[in-house]
């Protein structure tokens, strides 16, 4: 039987780490994932365009009341494919 | 290289045409693609797993079957190749990652492989790809790097990358990829091959490691329009695993002589951003006017939704990757590829409320679209605003994914889940090729491979060979 290995222990924040990484570690870190400090930095210049498009999905007055394209099906059984 | 009748087949459905002539048998053709393999490979890339013996042996089977009357359709005994992201029991499956357990789909076929080898296909090996269908090329780990054809330099796209250079080639007449965000249709438009990304639910995804749960299509990329019915028609159908598949029956059609009657809506809205190649704009209009030449009534349209649609397929697919990956990218996060490591932490940024939105508006923009298929059969962009990019950028990351947003106009047509298939409609100044999509409604395919096939009929783009293949064909 082979052990579940420990999660990575994410890698030492550095003194870079401020304000503006912090909300992002913390989704990170929720997550479980490890990223490096390098690849937060990289994410935080990315985070703002990313919530900006995000919310816009909020915007148009057709989607106020609109269902999610989600599937349920109260019948459903899982089938194997081969 | 192995001898071939003079006027060697071009195409799927030529090859098909001279095995039932007896001018050329499928060993023939299996052994010329298992050299052509041999020689382009070591620069190409196209092959992360090759099945010579098996394919051979499966080659012979045709042969002989084919010389009884036993015909099994147009994929009978024609070279063909799976993306390493499909199980097939021959072999393993990588999806080009360390960290796929390789146990995964052990022994097991697809449906989609399946159906490709009760059709007779003789399954030449697995391709390339990006890791997990989402990274971007990397030297960084065992995988090879794949590379355009048309110049080694550049990528060929992906993330269908192999099956891409594969087919334009002549590895291999045909070839399955898979498309969440343009994964069929930016390496058919790299490659100067033809592409179809089938309607969400046409194809059974079951048997192939996910990438986005709602977005994931399988399909066929080969040099033809026609060649992509051949191989939709043994791909589509249902099956029990996978909740998505409907019964829509799917035939290949009749072909068609001309297009009265048909009403095409031309996008040209977003498709032409500064940055776009010089030689875009005069290949799209040559197309458009191709299309009203032979029938068709046009109107330019503006695709509604389209920058929500962007967003959707992106967030969607980051959350729905992140769930299929979160445990292993937990405890293995430097064995996956950096670009899929910046994926995935995208899914980790956004809250489930986003995730549901995203499918709210999913829905809002498909009764939108919807509304604009009603006046119009069919829909024409661009597939991209450039032609393949350099390597070397991505491969030193001065360079990523972001830096194509905007010159790549796909996964609105993975939100939607309409299909598309993805044309060569010319070359760049450099030689490189440019790529048109049509656009159709739900379960479709039909109306926009009849195009297609009348379009390959006025020009021969989907012809074409890279210098560095015809060379090879000519030696």
């Amino acid at each position: 039987m082979t052990a579940t290995p420990e999660p990575i222990t994410p890698p030492n924040r550095g003194t870079g780490d401020d304000a503006a990484l912090a909300p992002l570690r913390m989704l990170l870190e929720a997550a479980g994932l490890p990223a490096s400090d390098a690849e937060v930095a990289a994410l935080a210049a990315q985070y703002p365009g990313l919530r900006a498009a995000t919310d816009a999905l909020y915007a148009p007055p057709a989607v106020r009341y609109a269902d999610p394209a989600l599937r349920f099906r109260a019948e459903a059984r899982i089938t194997d494919w081969a | 290289m192995p001898e071939l009748p003079l006027n060697p087949p071009r195409t799927l459905t030529e090859a098909a045409a001279a095995l039932r002539a007896g001018t050329v048998t499928s060993r023939q053709l299996t052994e010329r693609s298992i050299a052509t393999a041999d020689r382009a490979d070591p620069v190409l890339g196209v092959y992360l797993h090759r099945f010579d013996e098996l394919a051979l042996a499966a080659a012979d089977t045709a042969d002989a079957e084919l010389a009884t009357g036993v015909d099994r359709g147009p994929l009978h005994g024609v070279p063909f190749a799976v993306k390493d992201i499909l199980a097939m029991a021959d072999g393993p499956t990588t999806a080009q990652s360390v960290v796929l357990d390789p146990n995964w789909g052990a022994g097991k076929d697809a449906p989609v492989v399946a159906r490709l080898k009760r059709a007779g296909a003789v399954i030449t090996g697995k391709t390339s790809t990006m890791e997990f269908a989402i990274g971007m090329p990397d030297e960084s780990k065992e995988f090879p790097v794949p590379r355009n054809p048309w110049d080694p330099a550049t990528w060929p796209g992906g993330s269908s990358s192999g099956t891409g250079a594969g087919v334009a080639a002549g590895l291999f007449y045909a070839g399955i990829g898979t498309d969440t965000g343009g994964s069929i249709r930016i390496p058919a438009a790299f490659c100067g091959i033809t592409g179809l990304m089938p309607t969400f639910g046409r194809v059974p995804k079951s048997g192939c490691v996910p990438l986005g749960y709602s977005l994931d299509h399988i399909g066929p990329m080969a040099r033809s329009a026609e060649d992509c019915a051949a191989v939709l028609a043994v791909l589509a159908g249902p099956h029990p695993s996978d909740p998505d598949c409907l019964d829509a029956p799917f035939a290949a059609p009749a072909w068609r002589d001309d297009l009265a009657g048909l009403r095409v809506g031309v996008v040209r809205d977003a498709h032409f951003p500064p940055g776009s190649d010089p030689a875009l704009a005069g290949a799209f209009e040559t197309t458009v006017a191709e299309l009203a030449d032979a029938g068709a009534s046009l109107a330019p349209v503006a695709l509604p939704y389209q920058a929500e649609m962007v967003t959707a397929n992106l967030l969607t697919l980051a959350c729905e990757a992140l769930a299929y990956h979160r445990a292993d990218a937990q405890h293995r996060w430097t064995d996956y590829y950096p670009a899929t490591r910046a994926m995935l932490a995208r899914g980790a940024l956004v809250s489930g409320a986003d995730y549901v939105q995203a499918q709210r508006m999913r829905r809002v923009a498909q009764d939108a679209l919807g509304r604009i298929l009603d006046d119009f059969d069919v829909l024409v962009c661009p597939t991209t605003s450039v032609a393949a990019p350099e390597l070397d950028g991505f491969l030193t990351g001065k360079r990523d994914l972001s830096s194509l947003f905007g010159y790549i106009h796909t996964g609105y047509w993975d939100s939607v889940g309409n299909p598309v298939i993805a044309l060569p409609m010319g070359f760049t100044e450099a030689g490189m090729p440019l790529s048109v999509q049509l656009a159709g409604r739900p379960f479709d395919e039909a109306r926009l491979l009849q195009i297609g096939q009348l379009l390959q009929r006025r020009t021969d783009w989907h012809l074409r060979r890279p210098a560095l293949i015809a060379a090879e064909l000519a030696a």
